[in-house]
């Protein structure tokens, strides 16, 4: 199969420039949003286990966050 | 049926315009649209703002002649870089620092209006040479297709661009910029496609043999590949800090909705643009012989679809063009109103006086752009060749060591935007008058870029940055958008399971669309490169 290297570098950019986007999103997600994430899910572990039987309905709420 | 065409568009725009008016309340909501922007009205303009006349005419035109990768394979994917980087590196920061317009990000960082006063002369050059420029050869091709005067078009052009910029600011803008993105998705996705299709992948290919070099880099006129480099840089450089893409972000509703746009909006790039150049190659097969070239995508759609799909690739082009002017010239109206009345001139204005000024100011560029775009002086040609790429000779270094290198300070920024924007004219006017001539694949721009940086770098070392400097510095890098936007939504009931819903949705839209563009450019690349 005979492949156009030039064709190859036009879509390989076109893909490249939803990668980089991907990327560099994907990095300020984890670097800026986690932390934070795994801190509520941390709290919200932490609160539904002391309140196993009180049925608080905050603490079941962000059980869902798990 | 064109003239009808062209009436119903630009009416249709007016009509949002002045619903949207109600919505203006203050002088946030007209410059930032309240920050109430959602990411399908952000994804729309950034995408509409970015698809100007010169991809429809001049590059579809450079791809029916010489091939789609001339332009495409390395200049076109430097603007769609360019794009992300506007938008998350620059865009991002200065909405974390509340900035209404760029200029507010000058006057925060320096605080010395002399930095303001070239960076707002700068800016406002740049924007009306570039928009002014765009709006004559696309209203002159307009007025070939509809038969009516070039003045008609351009005074409903700008009487159009006025109503929605001056009643509705920032909301008209965005709104009818969104209206326009979706008559560009039509050309895109599916006049482009039809003209693909008639056309054949096998006869598309098959154009290498007739004119050889159609399917590589270099093109039918075999461009030397430096020249490719320098595109690629030229457009980089250029669309990473012109206010026109950056400010698209401004009235984002929070981090997210800019994180899922860096996504969403900058796939929507490359997708419109090359399935346009590929059509226009495809044209090469359908009708070859179209002059002048840049009328191949026209002739296309005006004469090998249905009458309804041609009205609507007429209503694209339309789209095209003033999505462009409206960003560009609604920014320039607050210029004129914030950055020079308000803050250089030092007024204090109410939350109403500041609508009012920026409605009137609004109303002073439509005039001025009309009457030069009528009169079309020979400077105004002169001014284009400079315009657009002044941001990135004179304002990219400069606010790119003002975000991350401490010593920066007044000095170096004046040094640069000086340096980098007089050498840049110099050069290009001595090139083009033989006076001089530049080393193979050099280019006055980057000549004035490397310049304007040492400039930057020699005057920020010999100088010390001021205590006021030092200090936004640190806050600069200290603020960030996120902090903003998990403070807002956990302030709300529900709060933690709201940031948890918003950040699992950021991530499906990243799969989502690797995939879609896996499947797009694998499939194309399947068809045309093997």
């Amino acid at each position: 199969m005979d492949i156009n290297s030039h064709v190859l570098l036009l879509f390989a950019n076109a893909f490249l420039t939803t990668a980089l986007s991907v990327v560099i999103v994907g990095v300020i997600l984890l670097r800026e949003y986690r932390p934070t994430i795994r801190r509520l899910k941390d709290e919200a572990a932490a609160s539904s286990s002391a309140d196993t039987t009180n049925h608080n309905k905050t603490s079941s709420d962000l059980r869902d966050l798990s | 049926m064109t003239l009808a065409i062209f009436a119903i568009v630009l009416t249709a725009y007016v009509a949002v315009a002045a619903l949207l008016a109600r919505r203006i309340k203050n002088k946030d909501d007209f410059y930032v649209m309240g920050e109430q922007g959602s990411t399908l009205l952000i994804v729309g303009t950034l995408a509409a703002t970015f698809l100007s006349a010169v991809t429809l005419m001049g590059i579809a035109g450079i791809s029916y002649s010489e091939g789609p990768l001339v332009i495409a394979a390395l200049g076109s994917f430097g603007a769609w870089v360019g794009t992300l980087i506007a938008v998350v590196f620059i865009g991002r920061k200065l909405k974390a620092l509340n900035c209404r317009t760029m200029m507010d990000f000058f006057d925060y960082r320096f605080n010395n209006k002399w930095v303001s006063v070239v960076a707002l002369i700068l800016m406002v050059i740049g924007l009306l040479g570039y928009g002014i420029i765009q709006l004559i050869g696309a209203g002159l091709v307009l007025a070939e297709i509809i038969d009516i005067p070039f003045p008609v078009i351009i005074f409903a052009f700008t009487l159009a661009l006025l109503a929605f910029c001056s009643l509705s600011g920032m909301y008209g803008v965005v709104y009818t910029d969104t209206m326009m993105f979706f008559t560009m998705l039509a050309i895109a996705f599916v006049i482009a496609p039809m003209l693909i299709g008639d056309a054949g992948f096998e006869a598309m290919k098959g154009l290498g043999e007739t004119l050889p070099g159609f399917w590589t880099v270099g093109g039918a006129n075999d461009r030397p590949l430096g020249w490719s480099i320098s595109q690629f840089l030229v457009w980089i450089l250029f669309f990473a800090c012109t206010p026109a893409l950056v400010s698209r972000v401004f009235p984002a509703k929070n981090d997210f909705v800019i994180l899922k746009v860096a996504v969403i909006g900058v796939f929507f790039a490359p997708a419109m643009q090359l399935l346009v150049f590929l059509a226009a190659s495809a044209m090469q097969v359908i009708q070859p012989g179209i002059e002048p070239t840049d009328r191949a995508m026209i002739v296309g759609f005006m004469e090998h679809t249905n009458p309804t799909l041609a009205g609507i690739g007429l209503a694209g082009l339309m789209a095209s063009i003033m999505s462009t002017a409206s960003t560009l010239f609604v920014l320039t109206g607050f210029a004129l109103a914030r950055d020079l009345y308000e803050k250089l001139f030092d007024r204090e204005v109410s939350e109403r006086k500041g609508v009012v000024l920026g409605r009137i100011s609004q109303a002073v560029v439509a005039l001025v752009v009309c009457a030069v775009a009528i009169s079309r002086p020979a400077g105004i040609y002169w001014i284009s060749i400079y315009a657009g790429a002044i941001f990135a000779v004179a304002w990219l270094p400069t606010i790119v060591a003002a975000m991350h290198w401490r010593r920066m300070n007044a000095n170096a920024a004046l040094a640069c935007m000086l340096v980098g924007s007089i050498t840049f004219i110099v050069v290009g006017e001595l090139e083009r008058h033989g006076l001089i001539s530049l080393p193979l694949h050099i280019d006055n721009l980057q000549v004035a870029i490397l310049l304007g940086t040492l400039a930057l770098i020699a005057v920020g070392l010999k100088s010390q940055p001021s205590e006021y400097e030092l200090k936004v510095f640190d806050d600069i890098r200290a603020r960030r958008l996120s902090d903003t936007t998990i403070r807002d939504i956990l302030a709300r009931p529900d709060g933690a399971r709201e940031l948890v819903r918003e950040y699992r949705q950021v991530w499906g839209i990243m799969v989502l669309f690797v995939i879609i563009a896996g499947a797009l450019w694998g499939y194309l690349f399947s068809k045309l490169g093997t």
